[in-house]
């Protein structure tokens, strides 16, 4: 008899490591009750791998996961929301391991998870876990041009409007940012709506950054490849620091790889990630080959007086922005 | 003795530039505001127009004290805007995209200050967004890379501090970047 095919959602890897996780399970095939392939968006949303470097639930961490380090759990759906129940964490070495994993999840999980009514699941919407898969659900929505209305917890609700490009909540998009940086909110659930409150809406692109540079992680991923900007961003309309402007000011001049540019910059890996990341939601970003383009500059150790006998326009308009900073405190 | 560094807030009639004055000055702003006689387009309750240059300070320190220009938005008075800009920390483009055509009104402003942009830090404000139905962010960008540049755009509410505060902020990473470039150059 034909085995089944099933595809599982990957969540927290890339294209490489999605391949290499695919070859894996090719090379197992025989050792598994269902063919098992693993995607960016499989048709069994409800399952999730997670590589644990890259960001889980808080709960997760909170349980003492991290101790796996760099290793890979496969998680079932979360019923409640915010609970992750891990079957196994599974090491990147540990073949066996894996196969036991899936084949548990065929045989004894899959079907107890899936006939559960899905609290958060809509049709076409990915299941959701954490503030992670917030980008999969904002791009359903853009997709589908569909009203969703998200739930957290230790967060007002926030309501997506695929048609119009908006959301709307009650709190500040600084506050949206503090409580994803935080990992405080927990995305609870998604589901469908025609409805909007009334007020103020903002636009989408806003929410997008805001999730992308609070849940960016450094990895390997960013490392050894130019990147450049297209345009700068509206940062009006988006939270910032003023190190992701001075980041979208170098990285408009010339492809730059993220180290040497945070040394430039004296700012963090953590932050050009963040930023990149953000950029990258907003189709900002493009990668240029690496041999296209001469090393970026040497870090400059100080600041170079512009014209003779005067002050870098730098350090003056630092001034004035420290003042009008005091103006609004 | 106090020594005086200077914004300048230039583009057209109506964009908001005695807004944004008003918005960072410490003082009560001094206009030269005129009641609108020769037809120019108008907004619905503009009613005056800026003849000579708006004047705002802020001071930084004892010793320092930032003086904010803003330039008259009549193509007429253009010969001030070039004197104005020079030796600026930088200049805040605002464009009015309800006006009859803010692409051609970009395309004049680039030009007027064209020599003076690659080296003098400068943001693209775009105002009175809500009176628009459609505007063409692509069109925006094309018109600014025919110049051969890549300045910041934002869509700004010229009576914001706020966002008169990140356009500066703007003009201070820009600032940074051309230093530093200066630096290894």
């Amino acid at each position: 008899m034909a085995k089944q095919r099933r595809t599982f959602t990957c969540i927290g890897l890339g294209d490489v490591e999605i391949s290499r996780l695919n070859l894996l399970l090719k090379f197992f095939s025989s050792t598994l009750d269902v063919d098992w392939t693993a995607e960016h968006d499989g048709s069994e949303s409800q399952i999730c791998m997670v590589d644990l470097d890259q960001a889980v639930g808080e709960e997760f961490w909170r349980t003492g996961a991290a101790d796996y380090g760099d290793r890979i759990a496969v998680t079932d759906s979360i019923r409640d929301g915010i609970e992750w129940n891990v079957l196994r964490p599974w090491h990147r070495s540990d073949k066996n391991g894996l196969v036991a994993v899936l084949n548990r999840l065929a045989a004894h999980r899959l079907s107890s998870v899936l006939s559960k009514p899905a609290v958060v699941l809509q049709p076409q919407l990915h299941a959701i876990q954490g503030s992670l898969n917030l980008a999969a659900v904002i791009a359903d929505c853009e997709r589908e041009l569909a009203g969703i209305r998200l739930r957290f917890v230790k967060l007002p609700d926030i309501w997506l409007n695929g048609a119009r490009l908006t959301y709307s909540t009650t709190c500040g998009p600084n506050l949206i940012l503090d409580a994803f940086r935080s990992k405080s909110a927990m995305l609870e659930s998604a589901e469908r709506t025609r409805e909007f409150p009334a007020g103020e809406e903002r636009p989408l692109a806003q929410l997008k950054w805001i999730h992308a540079i609070s849940t960016a992680h450094a990895t390997d991923e960013w490392g050894g490849r130019y990147f450049r900007l297209k345009r700068w961003p509206d940062f009006a309309s988006l939270p910032h620091d003023l190190v992701h402007l001075r980041l979208a000011a170098s990285m408009l001049r010339q492809p730059m790889m993220l180290g040497p540019l945070a040394k430039i910059l004296n700012a963090t890996i953590e932050d050009a990630v963040a930023f990149c990341a953000g950029v990258e939601c907003l189709e900002l970003l493009e990668e240029h080959p690496r041999d296209t383009y001469a090393p970026p500059p040497r870090p400059a150790t100080t600041h170079p007086v512009v014209q003779e006998g005067a002050a870098p326009k730098s350090q003056l308009l630092r001034k004035v922005l420290t003042a009008l900073y005091a103006r609004q405190a | 003795m106090n020594s005086l560094i200077k914004l300048v807030i230039s583009g057209t009639m109506g964009a908001g530039k005695t807004s944004a004055i008003e918005a960072i000055s410490g003082i009560p702003p001094i206009r030269t505001d005129v009641a609108i006689s020769d037809g120019e387009s108008l907004r619905p309750g503009k009613t005056t127009t800026t003849v000579a240059m708006d004047y705002g300070e802020l001071a930084l320190d004892e010793d320092q004290v930032l003086v904010i220009f803003g330039t008259p938005g009549q193509e007429r008075y253009d010969f001030m805007c070039k004197i104005l800009v020079k030796g600026a920390l930088g200049m805040l483009l605002l464009i009015d995209l309800s006006a009859e055509d803010p692409e051609r009104d970009l395309t004049y402003y680039l030009s007027l200050y064209e020599s003076q942009l690659h080296n003098t830090p400068c943001v693209i404000g775009l105002t009175h967004e809500d009176l628009v139905r459609n505007f063409n962010a692509t069109r925006i960008y094309e018109i600014i890379k025919g110049f051969g540049l890549n300045l910041p755009v934002i869509l700004l509410d010229a009576r914001s501090v706020a966002d008169v505060t990140t356009a500066i902020e703007i003009l201070l990473a820009q600032a940074e970047e051309f230093e530093i470039r200066e630096a290894v150059a």
